[in-house]
């Protein structure tokens, strides 16, 4: 007949008179990292994750910007903005969505503005969500009249 | 001797470092969005500031085409100019070309036309001062700040507000003055055996004269050259789009999300000139030189450091 003793640390299976000890602590520390292995990592590539989404996100807010600076500038090259915002964000699958207004002369109570929008579509992993959208804006009221009125060359 | 505990030492210690990579991950998360939200907030105020010097630049450059109007001269047949200042009177006199009917005659239509013409352009100018130099910016401003960010659910969700810590005012006075509204005479005669042809036109008469009546715009002495326009922009803790944060809150001991207040700054500016006369200044057909003057340069809109008061 064998007694079992679960001691605290070691199972202890005493056999007719003479005790037996199986060592189970050796390999806990191998278990306990390996559970908790996958939680870690899973942590770690939600923080690279969302660092990388955050940075993209800031990087498309200041990409829109820029453009609206370029219609400020007096750029009414739709395509020439959009290709200096993809040069400035190098990156893929990108929309630029670019709206220059013609001024309305004044009082106008609701002039038409301007506006650059951008998308981003990033594939992400499906327990992350799958497909992330990040999309980012800028729009302002463009242009002063100043050819329209007063006949200038204004010198750039 | 005391035994040492061999196993669950690596539990506690992966449970510290989980708890320490959630709070790392909890305020990448929260530093994110407040560094989004600033650099959003911060272009929220320059383009608003930067759309409300545009649409004042938008009415200056109207108004100084019309305060040009207002000051050419009348001289020549079928010239629409309406009216030239001597001294403090204005003379307003739109010439009758040539009937050469026999007789003496006047003909008071070009008058009453000037007039209403005259009243017109004062009444746009009026609605132009009125709409860009007041309610009206303000609403655009706060618009454009709003409109910097647009959920998926088509909702604004940009600035929550905005303050104007300057007045949205043209910085335009009506000049105030007299006016005569000339009428034409004609004589004519036709030539006889005995005598040539008399024929004597045109003669200015006065039809109407207009005491302290509405004239063409000028500076504002004491606020014209201060065309400068400061806005706060601002978004609230709770705004819709500061829904669920901080994350983490109770981890990392945070109870409010903060409020972000962005402000800039941004004038209007022309490099040839004012394009309106000073304050009681009349002399000979100024506003129409004054615009002359300044046309080429035109009014232009730029962003401006904030000041001394408040640090960018």
């Amino acid at each position: 007949m064998h007694n079992l003793f679960l001691s605290e640390n070691n199972l202890t299976i005493e056999k007719r008179g003479a005790p037996a000890r199986i060592n189970f602590s050796r390999g806990s520390a191998l278990l306990e990292t390996m559970i908790f292995m996958p939680v870690f990592l899973t942590l770690v590539f939600s923080i690279l994750w969302h660092a990388k989404i955050l940075i993209i996100r800031q990087k498309l807010v200041i990409a829109s910007r820029y453009g609206t600076d370029l219609i400020i500038k007096g750029s009414k090259n739709m395509n020439g903005i959009r290709n200096e915002i993809e040069k400035f964000l190098k990156m893929k699958n990108l929309n630029v969505k670019i709206k220059i207004s013609k001024p309305v002369p004044a009082p106008a109570f609701n002039p038409p503005s301007s506006y650059v929008e951008i998308y981003c579509k990033i594939d992400s992993p499906v327990w992350l969500g799958g497909k992330t959208y990040i999309s980012a804006r800028s729009e302002v009221l463009n242009d002063t009249c100043t050819t329209l009125f007063g006949k200038s060359k204004r010198k750039k | 001797m005391g035994r040492i505990k061999k196993s669950g030492q690596l539990i506690p210690l992966l449970f510290i470092f989980l708890l320490i990579f959630c709070l790392f991950w909890f305020t990448l998360l929260n530093l994110g969005k407040l560094m989004k939200d600033k650099i959003m907030m911060q272009n929220s105020a320059d383009n608003s500031a930067l759309s409300c010097s545009v649409l004042r630049a938008r009415a200056l450059n109207q108004l100084g085409v019309l305060n040009a109007v207002l000051g050419m001269p009348g001289f020549g047949v079928y010239i629409p100019g309406l009216g030239f200042t001597i001294g403090k009177t204005s003379y307003v006199w739109w010439i009758e070309p040539p009937h050469k009917k026999i007789g003496k005659h006047t003909y008071k239509d070009k008058v009453k036309l000037a007039r209403k013409a005259i009243r017109n352009i004062i009444a746009i100018q009026d609605s132009i001062v009125k709409t860009y130099g007041g309610g009206t910016s303000f609403i655009y401003s706060r618009k454009i700040a709003r409109r910097q960010e647009i959920n998926s659910s088509n909702k604004e969700t940009g600035a929550d507000e905005i303050i104007p810590l300057t007045s949205f005012s043209l910085n335009l006075k009506r000049n105030l003055g007299d006016i005569v509204y000339l009428y034409t005479t004609e004589i004519y005669i036709p030539p006889t055996p005995v005598s040539p042809e008399i024929w004597i036109w045109p003669i200015p008469y006065p039809y109407e004269e207009e005491r302290k009546s509405k004239r063409w715009l000028q500076q504002d002495s004491k606020n014209f050259h201060r065309q400068m326009t400061k806005i706060i922009a601002y978004k609230k803790r709770n705004s819709l789009s500061n829904a669920g944060y901080p994350v983490g809150s109770d981890l990392l001991g945070l109870k409010k999300w903060p409020d972000i207040k962005t402000i800039a700054s941004s004038c209007v500016y022309n490099k040839k000139g004012p394009m309106f006369p000073k304050e009681n200044d009349c002399s000979f057909m100024i506003s129409f030189l004054e615009y002359e003057k300044a046309m080429s340069g035109g009014w232009y809109a730029q962003l401006v450091p904030v000041g001394k008061q408040f640090n960018h």
